[in-house]
């Protein structure tokens, strides 16, 4: 893979919400489905075959990734350099290979991780929305001066975002029309709190020049995706809503 | 009060911020006579209005619970009933206890002795009619569920508990684990930094977590056997075995599985079924309604600050903080949608 930064900036953004994830390897290309351990979000990742320079995979494998320490070998990639994953059966490990002026071979040992089907939420959206990956950052950046939630709203007229606590608030607005807006389809004027702190380590997944498809419904989970390897792969995150107290 | 249990049982210290969002069945008369014996002045003598009228069990239910909702604990009260037949023994002798207490009080206050009376007074505390009537109406002012118990309330919490409408009892007593409660809570109301009786040392009191699986497995007894346990250190139904506390009430009973075998032969001087009756298949109700509704500010004022002369101010703070806990956004679980 000549790119390294597709899993150093998904492994990075994922690593915050789950601990060690089963990464299923198959003629296609490789897949991930986990939840948090509260299950509050659930990360999809899949990455194609065609998004990798060479791709070799003779059968299936799933291998259990303990995430925190995939992330720090990770870090240590350069933009410059080219990865190399590499299944080391016998071993029962993981070889990335950093190949740049010098190559740089790490080593990480795999671990067992029940492989679970999980079922994919039933969810009727009310809208979706396409806004540039820099304008979430900002409303999110915003919303967490002012409190621990943040209300995303999609009608006619745009895309919000608004946040308050103990008094303060602020509200992001981006109208219909407006550059950042690449896509308004609103079936349903659809509002529906978060929690700021999932959508912000979530957002660490995308390029702040891309844009991400959100689908919101009244008080129902939100899903964001993320395009990865230039459109080829897709990151999608659904996370629960946070709910008025009864 | 209750069976006495704390040295053996496991417990885990928490945080109030990590009950957040958790339900929690409050056994009512155990709060409310905690309020009553706590909250005095150094002479024991409790807090009044100016026509004369004791006020500590209000002044403890609205701002300790007001605490409570602002740390995003729901409580939900649950008052007694009609006592079991076996109750009333104990009943009668505390009230002669109280009644002793009472006299005591007095004749130390008579004598200048002030750490004494407050001692006393603490001992003469009672929960009457007026005093439940009392919490009811604030209760409803404040917009919080309460249940009415066919039986004992730590039993009818315990049942609200293994149904799921809570997720523990809180209470001080350990009664509840004998009624089936899978979790306790103790320390809820008096969290903080507390001053030991009778000393003037301060302590930091933390909510303490048991759970009824834990303690049994790490006991390695049965719930039936727990239940014998308490039947020999004693109960709120019996008065268990002079000089047998919790320790070798434990080794006891595991030693010889069961009270009948270890005293074979031998009359208890106690209904053995009837007690483990009123612990294991207690008279409890699926008959309640929880429902929070809106705190009622000018209803809680005219209460609290007309009629019973709480400060204005104070109680302009506590109000505050129910309605910042009723504001509160609860997370919900990608479960729901699956």
């Amino acid at each position: 893979m000549s790119d390294t930064r597709v899993w150093k900036t998904c492994v990075g953004a994922i690593v915050n919400l789950i601990e060690e994830a089963a990464f299923k390897f198959t003629g296609e290309g490789v897949r991930m489905r986990a939840m948090d351990p509260s299950h509050v979000a659930l990360v999809d990742f899949d990455l194609p075959a065609k998004a990798f320079d060479e791709y070799e995979v003779s059968k299936p494998v799933v291998l259990g990734i303990v995430l925190v320490e995939l992330n720090k070998i990770m870090s240590r990639a350069k933009s410059e350099d080219s990865l190399i994953l590499e299944f080391e059966e016998e071993k029962n490990r993981l070889s990335l290979v950093f190949k740049g002026r010098s190559s740089r071979r790490f080593n990480l040992p795999l671990v067992d991780i029940k492989e679970s089907e999980l079922p994919e939420p039933k969810l009727q959206f009310g809208a979706t929305v396409r806004v540039l990956g820099e304008i979430i950052q900002d409303g999110l950046r915003d919303a967490e001066v002012v409190g621990d939630t943040v209300r995303f709203e999609a009608n006619e007229s745009g895309f919000f975002m608004y946040s308050e606590g103990d008094g303060r608030s602020v509200e992001l607005k981006l109208e219909k029309g407006s550059e950042a807006l690449a896509k308004l389809e609103v079936r349903q004027p659809s509002r529906a709190m978060f929690n700021v702190k999932y959508l912000s380590d979530m957002l660490k997944a995308a390029d702040m020049k891309d844009f991400i498809t959100i689908n919101l419904g009244t008080d129902l989970p939100i899903k964001l995706d993320f395009p990865i390897a230039g459109g080829e792969g897709r990151l999608s995150f659904i996370l629960a809503p946070r709910i008025e107290s009864e | 009060m209750g069976v006495q249990l704390g040295g053996v049982l496991p417990k885990l210290e928490m945080g109030l911020e990590e009950l957040r969002g958790k339900k929690v069945a409050i056994d009512a008369m155990n709060s409310l006579y905690q309020f009553l014996a706590i909250i005095r002045q150094r002479d024991g003598e409790p807090l009044r209005d100016s026509k004369g009228r004791v006020t500590s069990h209000l002044s403890g239910l609205f701002y300790r619970t007001a605490n409570l909702i602002e740390a995003g604990i729901s409580p939900i009260y649950v008052f007694d009933g009609e006592p079991p037949r076996l109750k009333r023994k104990t009943l009668e002798d505390r009230r002669a206890l109280r009644e002793k207490a009472a006299r005591e009080w007095a004749r130390a206050l008579q004598e200048g002795r002030i750490e004494d009376a407050k001692k006393y007074a603490e001992q003469a505390t009672r929960v009457d009619e007026w005093v439940i009537k009392d919490a009811k109406t604030l209760l409803n002012l404040m917009g919080l569920p309460w249940v009415q118990a066919p039986g004992e309330g730590e039993a009818q919490a315990a049942h609200m508990v293994r149904r799921g409408d809570a997720w523990a009892v809180g209470s001080q007593d350990f009664d509840s684990l004998l009624f089936g409660a899978p979790v306790l809570v103790r320390n809820l109301a008096i969290t903080g930094r507390r001053k030991l009786p009778g000393k003037d040392v301060y302590v930091e009191v933390r909510p303490e977590v048991i759970e009824l699986t834990r303690v049994l497995s790490e006991l390695g007894i049965t719930r039936e056997q727990l239940v014998d346990v308490g039947i020999l250190v004693g109960t709120d139904f019996n008065e268990g075995i002079k000089g047998v506390g919790p320790k070798k009430a434990l080794e006891f009973v595991k030693k010889h599985g069961s009270l009948e075998r270890a005293f074979e032969g031998m009359d208890l001087g106690v209904d053995l079924e009837e007690i483990r009756k009123i612990f294991l298949e207690p008279g409890v109700s699926d008959d309640y309604e929880l429902k929070w509704g809106d705190p009622d500010p000018e209803g809680i004022k005219d209460f609290l600050c007309g009629e019973h002369d709480f400060s204005e101010q104070r109680v302009q703070v506590g109000i505050q903080k129910l309605m910042k806990g009723k504001g509160e956004k609860k997370q919900s679980s990608l479960e729901k949608w699956f």
